[in-house]
């Protein structure tokens, strides 16, 4: 046994969840593909080998066996399928998510989202803007575009909390898969009224476009689409409610803050998208190796489950630089892995990215002189998942 | 005799408000010309992802955005700034005549 799979046999999920970041740096040095039995799956560190991972199919496919998803998400999802299948589901889905489709509609549902949570905050002086700005602002936000306006944000929030601990659960931990099952069957129970409503009267949600154009019967198209609701409830209100988290938590932290809240409307697309390298909320992108192959100088068996990080691929010193584990907000400007690569990249980006900018920019333009609880600082948690679990802030009320 | 063969080509009258894009065509080559600011540019018109037209994008900033997909260009050096594409598109500087035609010299355009 090697010094690095020595290495990489005393990794516990305890130390990945405190603090990835070294772990992987370390990896890309010495071990870029490297298995962590801790975690059953061989982590793909680099980001010349996560691109080649995410990006064919034909070689390393989605088909995770066991898959933690499969159980959380209650049957195959857009997230374990490849080839037609995959295509199918995506045709369902993008028409809602096309970027003319979201600047013409999300702006109108999010505004007035913010605008109430801001509304409430403003006078206070001080919030933790996790539970009480940006998850709220996803859940609501999120459950407007799907047509779920009857589901209130805490129940949202509650669910995709639930989901999260299944989706994430490579450990096999029976106290997780009991919340998550849990979570799973009450979301069949509560939404089954809303989807009769989308499929009697459709609109232009997406639950209501993506039961349009599923194929059989209404039970058939549920059965179809249910997974993938359940992925995007997951994924749609994590990306930007944590991504958006970390953004502000990287800019009060670094001392950058100042010249967004000087230029909020400038500067709020190069802050998220720095936020997005700089803690990829959705890290983990899971894998199967179909056929045998070389990646990072090891040879993968048939049926190797891989962990295929765009977390570690976006701190990547030969993509970022020396600088790679900083928030920047002056970065030299290019593309990262947070939505992921190929097939597979994410369907919601587009209305994640204007959810997180109309919500950054409102911050900062309505609380003033915003800063960090000195005596509370963030505290980061998750490798899978990551993001701050919560953001003390104060500001001048 | 092809686009590069005779250089700068004429892209049409240069009405174009600031942040706004226009399909051209010179040579046999489709592509975009576009206004930021005092700044005109010409493009490829293939997103870099899965070939969709450029020209049904919109402009933000300096930046290109793809209608398909989602994909933002940077219009000062073609960089994919925000996904799914990866590849960079080619971006060149335009300019215009003292009789109010765009001009560029497109040669190092794809077709």
């Amino acid at each position: 046994m090697s010094a690095s799979e020595e290495w990489a046999g005393s990794i516990t999920v305890e130390q990945l969840d405190e603090d990835p970041y070294p772990i992987y740096e370390r990896m890309r040095r010495e071990a870029p593909v490297c298995f962590v039995p801790a975690v059953g799956l061989w982590f793909v560190t680099r980001w010349a080998d996560v691109e080649f991972a995410a990006s064919h199919a034909e070689r390393i496919d989605s088909s995770v066996t066991p898959s933690p998803l499969i159980r959380a998400m209650g049957g195959p999802s857009i997230l374990v399928l490849d080839g037609e299948p995959q295509k199918k589901l995506r045709a369902m889905l993008d028409p809602s998510l096309r970027p003319r489709a979201v600047e013409a509609s999300s702006p109108a549902l999010v505004s007035p989202i913010v605008e109430r949570l801001l509304d409430g905050l403003a006078a206070r002086g001080e919030a933790d803007l996790m539970s009480e700005y940006f998850e709220p602002v996803s859940v609501l936000s999120l459950g407007s575009v799907l047509g779920l306006a009857e589901i209130d944000g805490d129940t949202l929030r509650r669910w995709f909390q639930g989901l999260a601990q299944g989706a994430i659960n490579f450990e096999d931990d029976p106290v997780r898969w009991a919340v998550s099952d849990a979570t799973g069957a009450e979301i069949d129970r509560d939404l089954a009224p809303t989807l009769e409503r989308l499929w009697e009267a459709p609109d232009s949600s997406t639950i209501a476009t993506m039961l349009q154009h599923a194929e059989g019967t209404f039970e058939e198209r549920v059965a179809t689409i249910l997974p993938t609701l359940k992925v995007i409830l997951l994924g749609g209100m994590q990306e930007p409610g944590h991504a958006a988290g970390t953004t502000v938590a990287g800019l009060l932290d670094s001392g950058q803050a100042a010249a967004v809240a000087a230029d909020p409307s400038g500067l709020v697309r190069d802050a998220i998208e720095e936020g997005l390298r700089w803690v990829s909320p959705i890290g983990t992108q899971t894998r199967r190796a179909r056929v045998e192959t070389d990646l990072g100088g090891v040879t993968l068996p048939v049926g190797a489950n891989l962990g295929v990080l765009v977390s570690s691929a976006n701190r990547d010193e030969e993509i970022w630089g020396p600088t790679a584990d900083s928030y920047d907000l002056f970065r030299p400007k290019r593309n990262h892995g947070a939505f992921g690569f190929g097939p597979h990249f994410c369907s919601g980006h587009h209305f994640s990215r204007v959810q997180m900018r109309i919500g950054v920019q409102r911050l900062f333009e309505r609380l003033p002189n915003l800063r960090l609880d000195a005596d509370r600082p963030p505290v980061f948690n998750g490798w899978e998942f990551r993001a701050p679990q919560h953001l003390d802030v104060r500001w001048d009320a | 005799m092809t686009p590069s063969d005779v250089l700068p080509v004429d892209l049409g009258p240069a009405d174009l408000a600031d942040g706004e894009l226009r399909e051209a065509t010179a040579g046999g080559l489709s592509l975009v010309v576009a206004r930021t600011g005092d700044r005109l540019v010409a493009f490829e018109t293939w997103c870099t992802h899965e070939e969709c037209p450029l020209s049904d994008g919109w402009l933000e900033g300096d930046a290109v955005r793809c209608a398909c997909h989602g994909a933002l260009f940077s219009l000062t050096d073609g960089i994919a700034l925000e996904g799914p594409a990866l590849d960079p598109i080619t971006v060149v500087s335009a300019s215009v005549t003292p009789d109010g035609r765009i001009v560029a010299d497109i040669s190092t355009l794809h077709p």
